[in-house]
């Protein structure tokens, strides 16, 4: 047992060493983005090209839009925030945590029916065919919680009468899970999370899905934040965005 | 992944010897003293057990915030920010694991033979010399629990530093949160990992745990 105390102590010198240049490193520009959990995927991919290219380190903290817009109303020091709708980063400029002339669209989301591997043969008849076929279970997000759930429910909403039981889920992330598990036969879910078995959903059948981005007033970086914000309605970036799963805004 | 690690071993480290620094006194007081006051402090060192961790994480979030009266102190005291910071992890831990070292210590202090350190007081030894050799000799197992308890609990929070933590790499993501991450972005091979490096990890914690408490009998 003796050695477990050692190795306790270990831990602790350690730590008391490590925190030394830590501190000091930390004011050195790194940037912090907030982003909402279905483009972080793509988030990590453009950070690393952007890193690459101008030597800026960035560091991705992803949770659901509605929980981190509560983050920075408390505090979090984030430098951006890649919302996954327009609501959340008009609200904190309204609130002045935010900068009102920083806001932009980054990206538009696009929904897609997945359905388990087992209905492949009903799926080759259709959307429509799927969204019909009784006594299926369907997953769909939160509505009051994700954007991808307003956008749901307006599709759901075409197909009044259909005998589906349906799964509330707090976010797309776990409405998939609830198809991967086998929970759900169908789920529907953003592009982005490109699921294995999927058919697109006409966008005229729900409201776009704007994902805004947003500098903090908190922002301990935000010369640099501005930078990551030009640079991600560049030319390289937009490609990228596109090519995770989704559609893009219209050159301002 | 290894930062990840990195930050709970540092997190659980720190608030285990905070626990044993802080811990120790009460435990010995709510041992020790007849005042109804204890009932009530008892409870409340016990609270964590029962509660949800989001009851804790939801006060801590608002305690922390910069525009707390506890945020500002923490600022005009240290220059830095509270909320969402490792130290706030640490603060959190420290009241959410708090039972788990307290109690332990609270049995084998009300354990302890009175006769024993009235006779080494009668003797002439002090409090301090009292505490270094007849309490610490009798108590070192229920230390030892205490310190493994404290440690493996903290490694196991979710609840609360989901809530104050903020998710950021290297200063306040932890391995559950990690963990959480990775399933949520649909990354099993990592969260499968994840998952089986924490649940090792508890198990030979346990496990050390309890082959110690055979092996560490009371010698006198």
């Amino acid at each position: 047992m003796r050695w477990v105390l050692w190795l306790f102590w270990v831990v602790l010198a350690a730590t008391h060493v490590s925190a030394q240049p830590a501190d000091n490193a930390q004011p050195t520009a790194l940037l912090r983005i907030a982003v909402a959990s279905n483009f972080a995927p793509t988030l990590k991919a453009l950070t690393k090209t952007y890193t690459r290219e101008t030597g800026v380190p960035v560091s991705i903290s992803s949770a659901s839009t509605g929980m981190l817009y509560n983050q920075i109303r408390y505090g979090a020091p984030f430098d951006l925030l890649l919302a996954a709708d327009a609501v959340r980063p008009a609200r904190l400029v309204e609130e002045q945590l935010a900068e009102p002339d920083s806001r932009l669209t980054y990206a538009l989301g696009r929904l897609v029916l997945a359905y388990s591997p087992a209905l492949q043969s009903q799926a080759a008849q259709g959307l429509e065919h799927l969204l019909t076929t009784p006594e299926l279970t369907l997953a769909v997000a939160n509505p009051e919680l994700a954007p991808y759930g307003v956008a749901g429910v307006e599709v759901l909403k075409r197909f009044q009468g259909v005998k589906q039981r349906r799964l509330l889920a707090v976010n797309v992330a776990q409405a998939m899970q609830m198809l991967v598990a086998g929970g759900a036969d169908l789920a529907l879910v953003a592009k982005a999370q490109q699921p294995d078995h999927a058919l697109d959903i006409p966008p005229d059948w729900y409201s776009p899905i704007v994902q805004q981005a947003v500098l903090l007033r908190a922002a301990s970086q935000p010369a640099l934040a501005r930078d990551f914000l030009h640079w991600l309605t560049g030319d390289k970036a937009r490609a990228t965005i596109e090519q995770y799963g989704y559609r893009l805004p219209d050159r301002a | 992944m290894l930062e990840a690690l990195w930050i709970t071993v540092k997190l659980a480290a720190v608030t285990t010897l905070w626990l044993l620094v802080l811990g120790t006194p009460l435990a010995w007081w709510l041992s020790r003293t007849r005042s109804n006051l204890s009932h009530a402090i008892e409870a409340v060192v016990a609270l964590p057990l029962v509660l949800p961790p989001t009851v804790l994480g939801f006060y801590l979030l608002i305690a922390f915030a910069p525009q707390s009266t506890l945020g500002q102190a923490w600022q005009a005291l240290t220059g830095e920010r509270l909320a969402f910071s490792f130290s706030a992890l640490v603060i959190g831990s420290i009241l959410y694991s708090l039972p788990f070292v307290v109690q332990p210590l609270q049995a084998a202090f009300r354990q302890l033979p009175e006769g024993l350190l009235q006779a080494a007081a009668s003797l002439g030894a002090s409090p301090l010399d009292r505490a270094a050799s007849v309490v610490w000799p009798l108590c070192r197992p229920s230390f030892i629990a205490a310190a493994s308890l404290g440690f493996a609990h903290t490694v196991g929070e979710f609840g609360v530093v989901l809530m104050i933590g903020g998710n950021i790499p290297g200063e306040t993501q932890v391995l559950s949160i990690a963990l959480f991450d990775r399933v949520e972005s649909l990354d099993f091979d990592a969260a499968h990992s994840l998952a089986l490096g924490l649940m090792l990890f508890s198990l030979v914690t346990l496990f050390l745990l309890y082959r110690s408490s055979g092996r560490w009998s009371v010698r006198l």
